[in-house]
């Protein structure tokens, strides 16, 4: 069997869940193909084809171009199977060219499965999997429901009609999909959720320290100094603004505090202003390295995790690792994480939007004895190691793509 | 004296075509650069050395070659010599632009060479060898946040304030804030904004307490403008009982469509696109208050046109806006950031008494008339370029 995988990366993959996605279907004789918009630097898991990108030079551009003709001409039948398929969907002409030019280097595999990672990749290639006889799979997250725009474009019957699998990355939005007005008249039931889940693995690899050990004696709360930590893509939907309103709050109390906030992204003009503003430049850290390994690295020094999303992020796993390396959760109550922890037990929800009332969590826990920290410690840990397990997450793939193992 | 203007984008912002029109309406011959998407229309002496866009790329705009190539032309060959020098480790594209502005400025003499945007100083400070003064502009982003995040920048700045000749300001806190990248204070002009009074015909507004507050923000859908701190507080105010109806013109980004939704503000939130200015008028004096939640600004034009057309205010703290608002007297100031402050001072204005309420409107087109006059900008800056 062959699965194509369609992703969009900034400068590598470092996405857990497709990683592991990878792996599992390797270790099961899958062929993967990886279809990119950039060649990602030390990665070989599985073979990857990508297009120049539009920022690579002329010369470049243009000798694309060239052999992007030559593939379809030695493919014809296939370009002329996508190009009367885009016809009948009412694309035009120009677009269709521009359609098939930008597609040749993937329509000359076969695949049996070619999966969308992300929803905003259809665009363009609706009948792309139809043209290479293989089943079309898509990831459905939060955003793609929740915003509005995105929504308009994944919600229309001439795209769904064409999709053979949905993935959902939580039970949650799953239900958010099937429930959505615009879906009352259609009948679908060809979901799936797979969640995220935890690769001890990539643990034993952080750099600098026995970690196993170190996890081991890690102390119930740092003595010198507390720790916060947040890791997201640095934009509104992570809601980092009220994160910084609400450790504004906690600086009249305590000094002797540290957030760092782990990501990439382009609200980092945004936030640094915010940060300089709220008078936080000495309190708050912006870490640029996003590979699993430093993230882990970071964690492990991490004593409170806050994910203070403003919508769903359910397909992160950041909070995973976070519960199992001992950092106790704060997050919003926006949907998606409720699946690992349990208000008061094995973390704390707080209403999102509330900086005050994020503030107050962080004081409560500030306070909290040894014993009572311990406890949510344990508490946390043991919750993502059953529900998050990666032999869950495996025991899904095989059903999924009809593995037989 | 001739003065080269140097713009991102013809036309460009409100305070810099004011600038152009008023310098050029004046009798000042002016040299205008900037990337153009339409042929810009201005009266006065004006070369227009501007360069049609095509595309998204510099590589294909032939009309960037053709002015390159006739400027070229005009130069001597010290004058090549000397910019050649200058643009060792520069790209070819960028090359081509330094030729098709240097021309011009030689053929006819410049005088001064006004950099609107600061982060461009560095890439024109060789004309200082062609004998041709630079001036840059300090205003809002380029200043106040773009260097914190971009260090480069701020060493940049740090490299080239020093040497510059002299610098215009559009507020006082902008020029504390140049300070910091080694401008020299005694080289800092400030100079504010101004506006054709004729244009701006006064009619106060302000309606009795206890009516739905009528709201209104203008400016682009952009973090800086506080809209996600803004809806923030009407869902309070909307959860408190408060009646109110908030137009923001400018248009919508996803984080604000969202937050709208989210927020379940829909009835009591609009938001228009991109409106003529006559009609963004019409829109501002219909309105019982003007709400700049921005959390960074120079001085913002919209609050001083309302203030002009008779509307009453309410700003943020932030930036320069300061100089021209006075709490309480001809509007209102919230603290930066601060949504507690916001929100009360709203619960102060719903509170107001129409002739409270007009006595400040009167104050805020006293303040317009002696300190945000165009005359007055357009002398300052004659005055300005005088003393260079």
């Amino acid at each position: 069997m062959r699965v194509g995988i369609l992703h969009s990366i900034e400068n590598n993959i470092n996405e857990e869940f497709l990683l592991n996605k990878i792996q599992f279907l390797l270790n099961n004789k899958v062929e993967v193909m990886l279809f990119l918009n950039k060649v990602p630097t030390n990665f070989n898991l599985c073979s990857v084809y990508s297009k120049y990108s539009k920022n690579s030079n002329l010369i470049l551009r243009n000798l694309s171009s060239i052999s992007s003709l030559f593939i379809l001409i030695i493919n014809i039948k296939k370009a002329f199977k996508l190009w009367v398929l885009n016809t009948r969907d009412g694309i035009s002409v120009k677009n269709n060219i521009l359609y098939l030019l930008d597609l040749a280097y993937i329509i000359r595999h076969n695949v049996d499965w070619l999966y969308f990672s992300d929803s905003t990749l259809i665009k363009g290639k609706e009948n792309l999997a139809k043209t290479m006889n293989a089943k079309m799979v898509v990831s459905i997250t939060a955003s793609d429901l929740l915003i509005e725009s995105r929504k308009v474009a994944i919600i229309n019957s001439r795209i769904l009609d064409k999709i053979d699998k949905f993935h959902f990355f939580s039970d949650s939005i799953e239900s958010i999909f099937l429930n959505s007005t615009e879906l009352k008249e259609i009948k679908i039931s060809n979901t799936s959720v797979i969640k995220n889940s935890l690769n001890l693995k990539f643990l034993s690899n952080v750099k600098g320290t026995d970690n196993l050990n170190f996890l081991v004696q890690k102390k119930i709360f740092n003595s010198d100094k507390l720790v916060l930590c947040s890791i997201g893509s640095l934009d509104w939907k992570y809601g980092f603004d009220y994160v910084l309103e609400s450790i504004a709050l906690l600086k009249a109390v305590t000094a002797n505090f540290e957030l760092k906030i782990i990501g990439q992204g382009a609200d980092y003009e945004r936030l640094i202003f915010t940060v300089h503003q709220l008078g936080l430049d000495s309190h708050v850290n912006f870490i640029n390295e996003i590979d699993i390994c430093s993230i882990d690295y970071q964690l492990l020094r991490t004593d409170i995790y806050i994910q203070y999303n403003n919508l769903v992020n359910d397909f992160d796993v950041n909070i995973i690792r976070a519960q199992y390396l001992r950092c106790i959760p704060i997050i919003s109550s926006a949907y998606g994480h409720a699946d690992s922890i349990l208000d008061g037990k094995s973390g704390f929800i707080v209403k999102k939007r509330s900086p005050n009332l994020l503030f107050q969590t962080i004081l409560k826990l500030i306070n909290l004895d040894d014993k009572s920290i311990l406890k949510i410690q344990e508490e946390t840990r043991n919750c993502v190691l059953t529900a998050f397990n990666l032999e869950i997450q495996k025991k899904n793939l095989v059903e999924f793509y009809s593995i037989s193992e | 004296m001739i003065i080269c203007i140097y713009s991102g984008t013809v036309p460009s912002t409100t305070f810099i075509e004011r600038l152009i029109n008023g310098l050029s309406n004046s009798g000042h011959k002016i040299i205008l650069v900037g990337k153009s998407y339409k042929e810009p229309k201005y009266s006065g002496f004006i070369y227009n050395q501007t360069y049609r866009a095509f595309s998204n790329s510099d590589k294909y705009n032939f009309y960037l070659y053709y002015k390159a190539f006739w400027s070229w032309l005009w130069l001597t060959r010290d004058n090549k010599l000397l910019i050649n020098k200058h643009l060792k480790n520069r790209n070819f594209i960028n090359k081509l632009k330094v030729y098709a502005v240097a021309g011009p400025l030689v053929k006819y003499n410049c005088d001064i060479f006004h950099i609107q945007w600061a982060k461009d100083t560095e890439n024109w400070m060789f004309l200082k060898d062609l004998g041709i003064k630079i001036v840059v502009s300090l205003r809002g982003a380029q200043i106040n946040y773009s260097p914190l995040a971009d260090l480069k920048l701020a060493q940049i700045y740090r490299n080239n304030f020093p040497v510059v000749n002299s610098f215009h300001a559009v507020s006082m806190a902008i020029k504390n804030e140049s300070l910091k990248y080694g401008a020299d204070s005694n080289k800092i002009n400030v100079i504010y904004s101004g506006l054709n009074l004729l244009d701006f015909n006064f009619k106060p507004t302000f309606k009795a307490k206890h009516d739905i507050l009528r709201v209104i923000s203008v400016g682009r859908p952009h973090w800086k403008k506080g809209y996600s701190l803004a809806l923030d507080v009407f869902n309070t105010l909307k959860l408190n009982g408060v009646q109110f109806q908030y137009t923001i013109i400018g248009g919508l980004d996803e984080e604000i469509s969202f937050q709208i939704n989210d927020l379940n503000l829909n009835n009591e939130v609009r938001v228009l696109s991109k409106l003529k200015f006559d009609e963004v008028k019409l829109k501002i004096q219909d309105s019982d208050l003007l709400l700049l939640p921005s959390f960074e600004e120079g001085i913002a034009n919209v609050v001083l046109e309302a203030m002009a057309l008779g509307t009453l205010v309410l700003s943020s703290d932030c930036g320069g806006m300061i100089e021209v608002l006075d709490d309480g007297k001809n509007g209102f100031v919230f603290e930066n950031r601060n949504k507690l402050s916001l929100e009360n001072k709203i619960y102060e204005i719903l509170e107001l008494d129409i002739s409270k309420a007009l006595e400040l409107i009167n104050h805020a087109r006293e303040k317009i008339e002696i300190q945000h006059t165009q005359s007055k900008m357009i002398d300052g800056f004659v005055n300005f370029y005088s003393q260079i």
